[in-house]
């Protein structure tokens, strides 16, 4: 048994020593290569899954934003829509009052004017009716103040019916 | 000592070559002679392999200047390395950050939750071991892992890692393992002590015979190099070193993950099971 270990080279204090340089070397390297980089890399994890829940709560806001703005687009177009009915609305009625008040007037201007036109044709009517009065006035007077004959009287007549008919043309 | 010695004179002559100067030529020899092995750069430096400094000479020595090397390199780089650690990784930053990533995903199959706890403990052994591995392949160096004192020093670690893991996981109730099936416990018990001696006996033995064999294939090759014409060189042993570098790293990787599963059995709830 010595014989084999001495066949392989063991030596119990060079394994001592190899002993305590790996464990230098472990501390070593623990720190300021797997410390380090883990370290880093543990960050930089950190680090993006911060940036991930950023992004998902800008993306939240964003969303609410859109649908704000969407929901005050559609009541704006609502809106306008409404105000462009009413004022619609308005406008046709405006119009049908206008209408109606010019049909209305109309008719009033037409009633007075056929008012008018009736009380013109009665003043003649009775103005014509003083004239034949008057007229029938002189010729009973010319007939009794002249006797004249039948042919005169006749003549005188139709003179006067004449009269008449020219101032009716008038 | 001598596990093929009848290739010691050709040893000699390719590293007296390599050499290229007779004074140099006479000591690559005699280390040639300890055993068959390619030169370091020790052997250049014209001093007495057999002479004793702080109680072991320079071949028991080399080693550890090989794992001093290595741990340097490995330090070295990691500092170098993360000097400056910015957001976005670039450069030397990004490489040692796939490197600790692709470690993470590694164990994490294997050891779960408790990943984080123990990767710098097993990204260091696999770094240390790989470029161990790796150093042999290295003109004038040498892999410490083909000493058995290196390896045995790695795996009394994970033996001692594993079972503090265990029982800082599971209290006392990590011991009750040992005698699992309790009406065999007189049975069971030595079975499971010698079960668990054995696991770094097999870490270290098995990463120590792969490296020993494949420098010293490598070493055998280089000594039967032929010479086209008795002056150029037909290196055919450029294939044993691509091999060389992927029993490397499956060694590195098989010890790893072995005390990576230890450490999770270790540490998970036997009364899951």
């Amino acid at each position: 048994m010595e014989d084999l270990l001495e066949q392989l080279g063991l030596n119990f204090k060079l394994v001592f020593i190899q002993l305590v340089g790996f464990l230098i070397l472990y501390v070593l390297l623990k720190k300021f290569l797997f410390g380090r980089v883990m370290e880093m890399i543990q960050k930089r994890g950190d680090e993006i899954k911060g940036a991930y829940e950023k992004n998902e709560n800008i993306r939240g806001e964003v969303q609410a934003l859109k649908a704000e703005y969407e929901q005050k687009l559609l009541d704006a177009r609502k809106e306008a829509d409404d105000v462009i009915q009413t004022a619609k609305q308005k406008a046709e009625r405006a119009g049908q009052e206008i209408i109606e008040k010019t049909r209305q007037e109309t008719a009033q201007i037409k009633d007075k004017g056929l008012a008018e036109i009736e009380q013109e044709k009665k003043k003649v009517i009775s103005e014509i009716r003083g004239d034949v009065v008057s007229i029938s006035v002189e010729i009973a007077s010319r007939i009794v103040r002249k006797t004249i004959s039948s042919s005169e009287a006749e003549k005188l007549v139709d003179d006067v019916i004449k009269e008449v008919g020219r101032m009716k043309v008038d | 000592m001598n596990p093929a010695g009848n290739t010691d004179h050709a040893v000699a002559a390719v590293s007296q070559a390599l050499a290229g100067s007779e004074a140099h030529g006479e000591a690559v020899a005699k280390a040639a002679e300890q055993s068959l092995e390619l030169p370091s750069f020790l052997d250049f430096m014209g001093l007495d392999m057999h002479h004793e400094y702080f109680g072991f000479n320079l071949h028991e020595w080399l080693p550890v200047f090989m794992s001093c090397l290595v741990g340097i390199v490995l330090v070295c780089f990691s500092l170098w390395a993360t000097r400056r650690m910015e957001r976005i990784p670039r450069g030397a930053q990004a490489f040692v950050e796939i490197i600790v990533e692709g470690l993470y995903d590694f164990f994490n199959d294997i050891l779960g939750k408790q990943t984080a706890q123990f990767l710098p403990y097993l990204g260091t052994l696999f770094l240390y071991i790989i470029l161990m591995n790796f150093w042999g392949l290295i003109p004038f160096m040498h892999s410490p892992t083909n000493m058995i004192n290196t390896t045995l020093a790695l795996a009394i670690t994970v033996f001692f890692t594993y079972n503090v893991a265990g029982v800082k996981v599971q209290g006392l109730k990590y011991f009750k393992h040992y005698v699992d099936p309790l009406f065999l416990a007189p049975l069971m018990l030595p079975i499971h002590i010698i079960g668990d001696l054995a696991r770094p006996v097999s870490l270290s033995v098995r990463l120590f015979g792969n490296i020993t064999g494949e420098d010293l294939t490598l070493a055998l090759l280089v000594t039967l190099t032929p010479f086209v014409f008795g002056w150029i060189p037909l290196p055919f042993h450029v294939i044993m070193i691509f091999m060389a570098l992927l029993f490397s790293t499956i060694q590195a990787t098989v010890f790893t993950l072995l005390s990576a599963v230890y450490i999770s059995l270790a540490t998970e709830d036997h009364e899951e099971h």
